[in-house]
């Protein structure tokens, strides 16, 4: 029928083999998607630039953590505990935690250990609302000399809840 | 130095993608951009598994290992040749018309989106939360412990936050960039995933091409690559963008094998599959889907001896290249989130309040602005004018893989165990990125009905269905 209807109009030496209709439709959907296109140009220079702030100060951040533990871990692995962080709020799950694994992966093949191999360390911010993903760790000295462990680091919250710093007590000579 | 090594591992993954897609598709012509583009997503697909094979074997990663590939990749290249032929890549010249100026807007946008994904990736190091603790942790344990060091992360309970039983391709991907620049950089580490994610762009304008004429196959491209939901995932280091991508080509090429295309392109749905399996879990739901989708479809619309005997030879193919990863999943210990363990009637059947409120929430997350960049909106309205005219069967398979993609995610958010409402604050924007993709072909399909392109009917199993 559109062959039929192409030649009759005399279409058929169109290049593009399109009919008149076909052209009203081309271009109503050129139309709309060049209209999705122009708006794509509104948010994603935003978003980037959102990205590209807040990316640049968690690097900053993230820097300075990774020279602090690997200059810690220079000699060995270490112990890691947290003191005084509330498990029902965010800044455990989303700072220091974040900050425990950053520093995990940046000292690695030194440990950072803040459980013994049979206790599993979640990883997921939603985990941590289950319950304390990190019970007490007190390993003995003989662990510690099996593990290699050369100190043990203390993570504590400030009173007023802001800021925090790591106490380094050598666990061996 | 670890610039030039950086290009040399790239190059190494478009040869080995290269030998696999001749493998793949003997010696059929096909345009130097899909060519590129699948060389790419193939070479990103077969060096992890590859590098992950000999992992298994004990070999340490490193430039010798890298060097054996590449030199065994260079000399599979001549059984191919002499058995099968090798893809020929064809270049024309475009003819541009009048209309074409229209490409303009569409051709910055792509170019800026590649840009941008490019320039946020290689200015910083892993932030992403997922990007350090999984993709990151495993990708630098892979490239520096090898044999009995490596058996011990895997089982080392303490190390869970990297999420011990989570997929490889990712992790190998960076870890073969590690030992060909001989350190650990997880700022240059993400050049393979962004060598990916070119790849991908490519990718998609050739696929729009074959469907669309020029100017509207360039749109849809850039809608798709700069979507703030990739811009804000392509260049973390996540393995959500290589999965999406990875899916794309799945589904892509299913639905060609399906509307009566060759067996290379169950091939390529099929190791693309596998790639989807190997980069996240939930790679593996969506693998058997396919399986599904290419065995009733399939059935329903090819000739029943071809049906078999390519859906059985890609099916082993494919099988035998997956189990080594399914088997040492397996073998490793599940101890959160482990999905299958909570799945049962009970389960479902006493979390089956959350259906209606999730449902509500799918809807709003792939219709919100500005997110998706109109394309689930387009997609939408494009199959609704094609229900109503010229229906894309293409199309309406996708629709189809989109809703039981969806249906995955659905049953996963009704038996978490995690709290709901957090799980889904932090997890959506990804898992719509999955599903994007779809949504993009979904668009491109209907598109091609209502606005078809003659000059490529001939070409594509699906324009002349």
């Amino acid at each position: 029928m559109r062959k039929f209807f192409r030649h009759k109009i005399g279409m058929h030496s169109q290049p593009t083999g399109m009919v008149p209709s076909d052209r009203v439709v081309t271009a109503l959907v050129m139309t709309i998607l060049l209209f999705a296109v122009v708006n794509a140009y509104r948010n994603p220079p935003d978003l980037v630039a959102q990205l590209d702030k807040s990316t640049g100060a968690a690097a900053e951040n993230t820097a300075s953590l990774d020279k602090l533990f690997r200059k810690i871990t220079a000699s060995g692995n270490i112990v890691l505990r947290y003191e005084g962080f509330d498990y029902s709020t965010r800044d455990k799950q989303e700072k220091v935690t974040f900050e425990y694994i950053r520093a995990a992966y940046a000292t690695y093949p030194r440990r950072i250990y803040v459980a013994d191999a049979t206790t599993p360390v979640p990883q997921t911010e939603t985990e941590y609302l289950v319950g304390d993903p990190w019970p007490a760790f007190n390993p003995s000295k003989t662990w510690l000399d099996d593990h290699q462990v050369v100190a043990t680091i203390t993570a504590r919250r400030q009173p007023d809840g802001t800021t925090r710093y790591y106490e380094l007590s050598h666990t061996q000579p | 130095m670890p610039l030039i090594s950086s290009i040399a591992y790239l190059m190494l993954l478009g040869l080995v993608g290269y030998a696999a897609l001749s493998l793949f598709l003997g010696c059929e012509k096909r345009p130097l951009a899909e060519v590129f583009a699948l060389s790419g997503m193939l070479g990103c697909t077969m060096v992890p598994l590859i590098l992950f094979w000999l992992s298994l074997a004990g070999a340490r990663l490193g430039r010798t290992v890298l060097l054996g590939v590449f030199i065994a990749s260079l000399f599979g290249l001549y059984p191919i040749w002499r058995k099968r032929g090798l893809v020929v890549p064809t270049w024309r010249m475009p003819r541009l018309t009048k209309v074409d100026w229209l490409l303009a807007p569409s051709l910055v946008l792509i170019v800026w989106s590649l840009i941008t994904v490019t320039q946020l990736a290689l200015k910083y190091p892993l932030i992403e939360w997922d990007g350090v603790s999984t993709w990151g942790f495993k990708a630098k344990i892979l490239a520096l412990a090898s044999g009995p060091e490596l058996h011990d992360y895997f089982h080392d309970f303490s190390l869970n936050f990297s999420h011990l039983d989570y997929p490889l391709l990712t992790p190998f991907l960076t870890a073969g960039l590690y030992g060909a620049i001989g350190e650990v950089d997880d700022t240059l580490g993400k050049a393979g995933i962004l060598f990916l994610f070119w790849c991908y762009a490519i990718f998609v304008y050739v696929a729009a091409r074959t469907h669309l004429p020029r100017y509207m196959a360039a749109a849809v491209t850039a809608l798709a690559v700069s979507a703030p939901l990739v811009l804000r995932w392509a260049g973390q280091g996540t393995a959500d963008m290589p999965l999406a991508i990875f899916y794309a080509g799945s589904i892509y090429y299913l639905v060609r094998w399906i509307l009566g295309g060759t067996i290379g392109d169950a091939w390529l749905a099929g190791i693309f599959s596998v790639a989807c399996l190997f980069t996240k879990n939930e790679g593996l739901p969506l693998a058997v889907i396919n399986l599904f989708a290419a065995t009733v479809f399939g059935w329903k619309n090819l000739p029943r001896a071809r049906y078999a005997r390519e859906l059985g030879a890609v099916v082993i193919g494919c099988g035998v290249c997956a189990l080594p990863w399914i088997l040492f999943r397996h073998s490793l210990p599940h101890i959160d989130e482990n999905y299958p363990g909570h799945l049962n009637l009970s389960v479902i059947a006493s979390n089956r309040d959350r259906v209606p409120w999730l449902l509500n929430q799918f809807f709003l997350w792939m219709f919100r602005q500005p997110d998706s960049n109109f394309v689930w909106q387009l997609a939408a309205g494009a199959l609704v004018i094609g229900l109503c005219t010229r229906p894309s069967p293409a199309a309406l398979i996708m629709l189809f893989l989109l809703l039981a993609h969806l249906s995955v995610y659905l049953l996963a958010y009704t038996i978490t165990p995690l709290p709901l409402d957090y799980l889904v604050f932090v997890t959506w924007k990804r898992l719509l990125l999955h599903t994007f993709p779809a949504g993009v072909f979904i668009l491109m399909f209907s598109l091609s009905k209502i606005v078809p392109n003659p000059a490529s009917a001939s070409q594509s199993p699906i324009s002349a269905e």
